[in-house]
């Protein structure tokens, strides 16, 4: 890496670097004033998770959804579209996948087990491509049809699991246990990570590299960067649009089936929770890089493992972390306080020359 | 005097010299019309009075007190207001709703008092004479009558000396009329005017007293009733060092770029271009002179698929492609320099590698043939960035430096390169001088000339008269939206004479090739 | 089955509606302020959620319901600073800021009814406090209107419910006939040209998101001393979504969005008796969802169709 895109890099980093470490620190803070035993609180909450496998196993797990949601806000996002359709597309992915799951039971094992992610693909691309053909066609706003699009999702699926797929014999709205062919298999018990993480960890790559290394991710980030550009330079800037809104979907929908294979075995009523909305958070901290990602949803599953340990060892409960969650985000959204720090870090560097 | 300003001294962040000890003073009472090619100061000096931009040395002496106008709230409650070329209206208000805006009348407890401000509004367009509807709203009228309520906006908030920027721009012959028969009234009612323009004709029309800028600075004050049209083009355009670029004689060939009549609306709906008939051929440069505003940004944007014709033909090596997306003009090899590099000709955030492959990203080597159509190859895309940076003196540190943080001089070479390096059968150069550096100018005119020489057909537009002049074989001259004039022969062609095409000063009255 | 379904349609019908579309107008009504302000707010949600649980705290630590309002919209007026502060003053995106500011109140509230309470499903006080129910006994005797206002078993609309139906002429008085709307609907339709007549146009958004603020506490208020004496946990469950889909199916405007929100209130309602119905309540629920898809759709296409028919007569 050279200088000048060092500096930038370093600029960037220390803004997210300091905005972490204030969130952290005001969490600290009310650790010691509510908590009776403080240090046992923050040891629970940010080393334990590191203490064994099992703790760790639990990070893991709940880093894969967030994963997929914030690598498929990036991608909208970078097209400049406010899609937050997340939570929408993995309701339907979750729901197309189970039911080639639940139905689709006379295909051989590895068949079905692909044709049950294909589904949740089509499922997410479906809802994906809704909000952004209304967009790109007729400038209907996405932030209000995916948001609609959203509880529609999550209330079609709660109806199906009312009465048409539910498992009678159980006292939940929920599906049978899927088939074993389709399910994911464990691989740190008795934590329930699983191999999704392989498939979270390879959306990442592909993600990467449809951005950064194909034409469409091209077009759709130039869009994204000066739409005005684009056109001069003879770019569909609709079709960028929906691709970006179908990419976004697909994504969101996979995390949405992997989760149920995964680590619910069987479709839930309302089982995610907000993971649409946590994706929006780490695709910002990520600061819409899908390498990135990987790394934000790591931190903010973290911590919540962290908070879920402490909650069992001490007198805080986990929702605490939320406040760090949320000074995280005002910090590294605030435009005002990053370019400061890049600002700050240019005059050093000026300086040093 | 009403108003004095002396010793006006004004540079900008970036450099660029606007006010060099201008002085400007105003007679109460008159129609002081504020003359000046592009960049000449003009806004600069009035953005200075209006409170929008400090100045870095000299004084304002207003009626007879030497004042310091910080904002334009300040001018307002002096009495200097002003009415800017873009419109300051909310379109969903109504006119009367608009024009008290900020101090509106009031009923007791906080409610506004809408019919007194119709009653206001209807009170100052009698006394006046600027007819307006107070209960419709902006969305609902004409841009004439836009401009009427902007005008009473101003005297609503007691503007005693009114600035008008360039307040014909946008208005038909009809408006015109309509508009300089109020200000004559504003006159007739103890208000004094300063009034910006391109158009000479109006200068002879309406001023009492005239003020030429040139180069940031004034060049001379006169009496109207003594000057004439070609006076004060000549003080306008006059420079002191000629801008000569060395090229050998052109040899055109078959035409390349041939529009036929072409007819278009700008976007706020009054017609724009009045046919257009244009041929370009290969081999020679044609240069579009004219003051900005009278149709070129326009008639680019139609060449290259940006805006929609509503009449009349483009042809371009032949083939019929009027109103084709810009994706297909360009794969007929189109080069097109915009005359914004920000707003069109880059992406700011986007590294200069992928500011360089704009229209090549989805062609072979930067992307891969059959299955791999769809994948870009990095390495390819930075080795031909390496190179144009090399090849176009690009200074940065490397191709991977965003667009964003190069200098002006440097992110139009980036521009220039992209465009230049496919060797276009058509190159449209518009602005491609603007706010560079004087090396760089150089090297960019070079660069135009090198591809004319490569049998290019290049159509280039500026605002500098200079540089049409010194780059064109063939010119023409934009004037609201038609060719008014076209010089064959520009190796004796002087500024003064194109000047009075382009100011409206001499019009239809196309000469071919009988300059002296 | 079809009498079934028209048997719903009664009069008690429109007394639960009105109800249940109570906290939505007021989220809604807020929204209006911001989207008139040019602000696009999406954290109604998490306003509310906060707002109903520090009200309800507040409420029933001085075993006061009004007291308890007051500390909902100090709550919501708080969170709203903090929204303002960021979006306004640091430049953060509205979206993003409205979304961190949902999941904040959801996490937080649990946190707090852990903390305070002791249970992280709900804070259900030894002693609650409720907004009264107000009947007005005299209207028994007009035939139809007794049944919409005090309801089947005579107990009355609560006071609330009153203050959000009054609301919405206040609101359409106040943006559309006092000095300060007029302002706030032009910083919001074109921040340039209002801070050219001097209006400031940060200062008129902090106003808007504030006054926003004040309408989702008394929506959150509502939540947890009316609507039940309670708090749950995400006890709005998406009504700061449904106020947004409201304000802009009711085209920004007051009465529109009083409509809109009053459809969204019916779905609620007919889906709370949809078990008698034997009608899927989520698919009834789903209906007001859908709607305004296809109207925000309509709106697109009827401009877009303008845009094109003008640029066709140019």
């Amino acid at each position: 890496m050279n200088g000048d895109r060092l500096r930038r890099f370093a600029a960037e980093a220390l803004g997210i670097v300091v905005a972490f470490a204030l969130a952290i620190a005001v969490g600290m803070v009310l650790v010691l004033l509510l908590s009776a035993e403080p240090g046992h609180a923050l040891y629970a909450l940010l080393i334990q998770p590191l203490t064994s496998a099992f703790y760790f196993g639990n990070v893991l797990e709940r880093a894969i959804p967030l994963i997929f949601a914030g690598l498929s806000v990036a991608v909208s996002f970078q097209a400049r579209q406010f899609n937050i359709g997340a939570e929408g597309a993995i309701y339907i992915g979750a729901l197309f996948g189970t039911l080639i799951a639940l139905y689709a039971t006379f295909l051989p094992g590895p068949v079905h087990q692909l044709a049950v992610f294909i589904a949740a693909i089509i499922g997410g691309a479906l809802v994906g491509w809704l909000p952004g053909w209304l967009k790109a066609r007729f400038g209907a706003n996405e932030v209000v049809s995916t948001l609609m699009l959203n509880t529609i999702a999550i209330k079609f699926t709660s109806y199906l699991l009312s009465d048409p797929i539910r498992d009678k014999s159980s006292g939940y709205t929920q599906t049978v246990t899927l088939p074993d062919q389709v399910l994911l298999a464990r691989i740190l018990p008795p934590s329930r990570l699983h191999t999704g993480l392989f498939i979270a960890l390879l959306a990442v790559v592909v993600t990467y590299g449809f951005l950064y290394r194909t034409t469409i991710g091209y077009e759709i980030r130039m869009v994204g960067i000066n739409p005005r550009f684009a056109a001069y330079g003879g770019i569909d800037h609709r079709r960028a649009i929906v691709l970006a809104f179908v990419v976004s979907g697909i994504l969101a929908g996979l995390g949405g089936i992997v989760e149920v294979v995964g680590i619910h075995q069987k479709l839930i009523e309302n089982f995610s929770p907000g993971y649409g909305f946590d994706g929006l958070l780490v695709a910002i901290i990520a600061r819409l890089h899908p390498l990135a990602v990987p790394f934000a949803a790591f931190f903010y599953a973290y911590l919540r493992a962290g908070a879920a340990i402490m909650e069992r060892e001490s007198d805080i409960p986990q929702e605490m972390v939320s406040v760090i969650q949320v000074i995280l985000i005002l910090f590294i959204t605030a435009e005002a306080l990053m370019s400061f720090f890049r600002k700050r870090m240019n005059r050093r560097t000026e300086h040093a020359r | 005097m009403l108003l004095e300003m002396r010793g006006i001294t004004k540079t900008y962040d970036g450099g660029v010299q606007a006010n060099r000890d201008v002085s400007f003073s105003v007679r109460a009472g008159e129609i002081h019309a504020l003359v000046g090619e592009n960049g000449a100061g003009k806004s600069t000096l009035m953005k200075i009075l209006f409170g929008l931009e400090p100045m870095d040395a000299g004084e304002i002496i207003y009626k007879g007190q030497k004042v310091r106008i910080q904002s334009p709230e300040q001018a307002l409650e002096m009495g200097i207001g002003m009415v800017h070329q873009h419109f300051m209206l909310i379109p969903s208000l109504t006119v009367a709703e608009n024009i008290v805006l900020g101090h509106e009348p009031r009923l007791g407890g906080g409610r506004f008092d809408f019919a007194r401000a119709v009653r206001i509004t209807r009170e100052l367009s009698e006394q006046y004479g600027l007819s307006v509807n107070p209960q419709a709203r902006i969305e609902e009228i004409s841009v004439g009558a836009r401009q009427r309520v902007e005008i009473l906006k101003a005297l609503y908030r007691g503007a005693e000396l009114l600035i008008l920027d360039e307040p014909t721009a946008v208005l038909t012959p009809k408006e015109t009329n309509d508009l300089f028969v109020s200000l004559k009234q504003l006159i007739d009612r103890g208000h004094t005017i300063i009034f910006i323009t391109h158009k000479l004709q109006e200068v002879i029309a309406i001023s009492d007293r005239v003020t030429v800028m040139r180069q940031g600075r004034t060049v001379g004050t006169m009496n109207t009733a003594d000057t004439t049209k070609e006076a004060i083009s000549r003080l306008m355009v006059g420079r002191d060092v000629l801008l000569r670029v060395a090229k050998p004689p052109a040899k055109p060939g078959k035409p390349v770029l041939v529009t036929n009549d072409l007819r278009a609306k700008s976007d706020k709906g009054n017609e724009i271009l009045k046919g257009i008939s244009l041929t370009v051929h290969a081999g020679e440069i044609v240069g579009i002179a004219g003051v900005e505003g009278n149709g070129q940004s326009e008639f680019v944007e139609i060449l290259t698929g940006l805006r929609r014709a509503t009449g009349g033909q483009v042809k371009i090596g032949g083939q019929d492609v009027t109103n084709w997306p810009p994706k297909d003009i360009r794969r007929l090899g189109v080069g097109h320099v915009p005359e914004d590099r920000h707003v069109h000709g880059s992406a700011g955030l986007a590294s200069i590698a992928e500011n360089l492959i704009l229209d090549r990203y989805d062609q072979p080597p930067f992307a891969g043939q059959g299955l791999a159509r769809f994948i870009i190859r990095p390495k390819a895309i930075r080795s031909f960035a390496r190179e144009l940076i090399d090849r176009f003196d690009i200074r940065a540190e490397n191709e991977l430096v965003p667009a964003g943080a190069l200098s002006g001089g440097n992110l139009q070479k980036v521009i220039i390169a992209r465009e230049f390096v496919k060797q276009p059968q058509l190159l449209i150069a518009a602005q491609p001088t603007r706010g560079v550096d004087i090396g760089a100018i150089e090297f960019i005119h070079q660069e135009i000339v090198r591809q004319r020489d490569n049998g290019a057909a290049v159509l280039l537009i500026s605002a500098d008269l200079q540089e049409v002049l010194a780059l064109s074989d063939r010119l023409v001259v934009f004037y609201e939206g038609e060719i008014v004039a076209e010089f064959t022969d520009t190796a004796h062609l002087t500024e003064e004479e194109v000047g009075y095409y382009m100011l409206g000063a001499w019009r239809d009255r196309t000469q071919k090739g009988e300059s002296k | 089955m079809l009498a079934d379904i028209l048997a719903v349609f009664n009069l008690g019908l429109i007394f639960m509606a009105l109800r249940v579309t109570t906290p939505i107008l007021f989220a809604a009504l807020g929204g209006v302020i911001s989207e008139q302000a040019g602000v696009v707010n999406v954290a109604l949600e998490g306003l509310m959620l906060f707002s109903a649980l520090i009200g309800l705290f507040v409420g029933v630590t001085f075993q006061s319901p009004w007291l308890g309002l007051l500390g909902a919209i100090v709550a919501s007026l708080l969170l709203s600073l903090v929204f303002a502060f960021v979006t306004q003053t640091l430049k953060a995106d509205e979206v993003v800021v409205g979304i961190a500011i949902n999941v904040f109140a959801v996490g937080f509230t649990v946190f707090l009814m852990q903390e305070f309470g002791g249970d992280k499903g709900s804070y259900n006080p030894a002693h609650p406090v409720a907004l009264p129910n107000v009947p007005i006994p005299w209207l028994n005797g007009v035939p139809g209107l007794g049944m919409i206002v005090n309801g089947p078993n005579g107990q009355g609309l609560n006071v609330m419910t009153y203050l959000s139906l009054l609301s919405v002429p206040l609101l359409t008085f106040f943006l559309y006939r006092t000095v300060f709307g007029l302002r706030l609907r032009s910083v919001g339709e074109s921040p340039l040209a209002a801070a050219s007549v001097g209006i400031r146009v940060i200062r008129m958004k902090y106003y808007a998101i504030l006054l926003t603020g004040i309408f989702t506490g008394m929506a959150g208020a509502f939540m947890s001393m009316a609507y039940v004496n309670m708090f749950l946990r995400n006890m709005t469950a998406g009504r700061g979504f449904i106020a947004l889909a409201a304000v802009l199916l009711g085209a920004r405007k007051p009465w529109g969005t009083f409509l809109a929100a009053l459809l969204f209130g019916f779905a609620e309602a007919i889906s709370n008796m949809a078990q008698s119905l034997r009608l899927p309540s989520q698919l009834v629920t789903m209906f007001p969802y859908a709607v305004t898809i296809i109207t925000l759709t309509w709106f697109s296409v009827r401009d877009y169709r303008r845009r094109q028919r003008r640029e066709a007569a140019l």
